[in-house]
């Protein structure tokens, strides 16, 4: 098998740090949005139940768009 | 599951039936009022003396089996545990875990501030209030007097139509936390 040289090594290592990164920033994000969304919703769901009614199903474009 | 839910508010009345301990006394249920909150007309009374306890407690088994959740002031606490204890004294099944919402435990934190029935009625501007009962009313009630009894349903009727306004302004100004099961 041939092997990497230092300065594709270094490139590789490089790569992985930068979509590590990337995932990371998009996931502490998602969370956020989750953690909002969920709260709205969770607020929503229970005065509706508390007025008597069941909302609709969740609509996932309606709420979060495309 | 329906897109409309039913909500049953309701109230217990109970009498002291034996000492305790620590000047605490046992206590017997000697009104129920249940009314839905979609149906002011709908309101039933139960009464200990004209019906048995097991007759009370049946009747009142039906609605709350119906409901989808129920409501009322402190009732996870008092009214429910009150009730779930009848039904094991008269040889009847536990009544079944049931989604509440308490209007006392339920209501938004506070501090120095009375949240008793009365008092939020008062609060939110309501004409309505709660049939004031004397001591000696009491004590008629509870000896199961023709007149006690009278004013013991009308107490428990007009607590149910008392709380079922408070409610719902207490509903419509975000006060309450999310509903909570209750389990026996």
């Amino acid at each position: 098998m041939k092997k990497r040289g230092a300065i594709d090594q270094a490139w590789v290592n490089r790569q992985k740090v930068i979509k590590a990164a990337i995932r990371l920033k998009h996931s502490i994000d998602a969370d956020n949005k989750i953690n909002e969304i969920i709260d709205e919703e969770y607020k929503k769901f229970y005065k509706a139940v508390q007025e008597g009614k069941m909302l609709p199903p969740f609509d996932p474009e309606k709420t979060l768009g495309r | 599951m329906a897109d409309k839910l039913r909500i049953l508010d309701f109230d217990i009345e109970n009498r002291p039936l034996a000492y305790w301990y620590d000047g605490m006394t046992t206590a017997e249920t000697t009104a129920i009022a249940a009314c839905w909150m979609d149906n002011p007309a709908s309101m039933k009374v139960w009464l200990l003396g004209p019906q048995t306890l097991k007759a009370m407690l049946l009747g009142f088994r039906v609605l709350y089996d119906a409901a989808d959740m129920v409501t009322g002031h402190y009732i996870r606490r008092h009214d429910l545990p009150i009730l779930n204890g009848a039904m094991l004294e008269q040889g009847l099944p536990p009544l079944a875990p049931k989604l509440t919402c308490d209007t006392k435990m339920d209501l938004t934190k506070r501090k120095d501030l009375s949240a008793s029935l009365e008092e939020l009625a008062v609060m939110f501007g309501l004409q309505a209030r709660k049939a004031h009962m004397s001591n000696t009313d009491w004590r008629e009630a509870n000896r199961l007097k023709p007149s006690g009894i009278k004013k013991a349903k009308e107490r428990a009727m007009s607590d149910v139509r008392l709380h079922m306004e408070i409610y719902k302004k207490l509903v419509d100004g975000e006060y309450l936390s999310a509903p909570k099961v209750w389990r026996p």
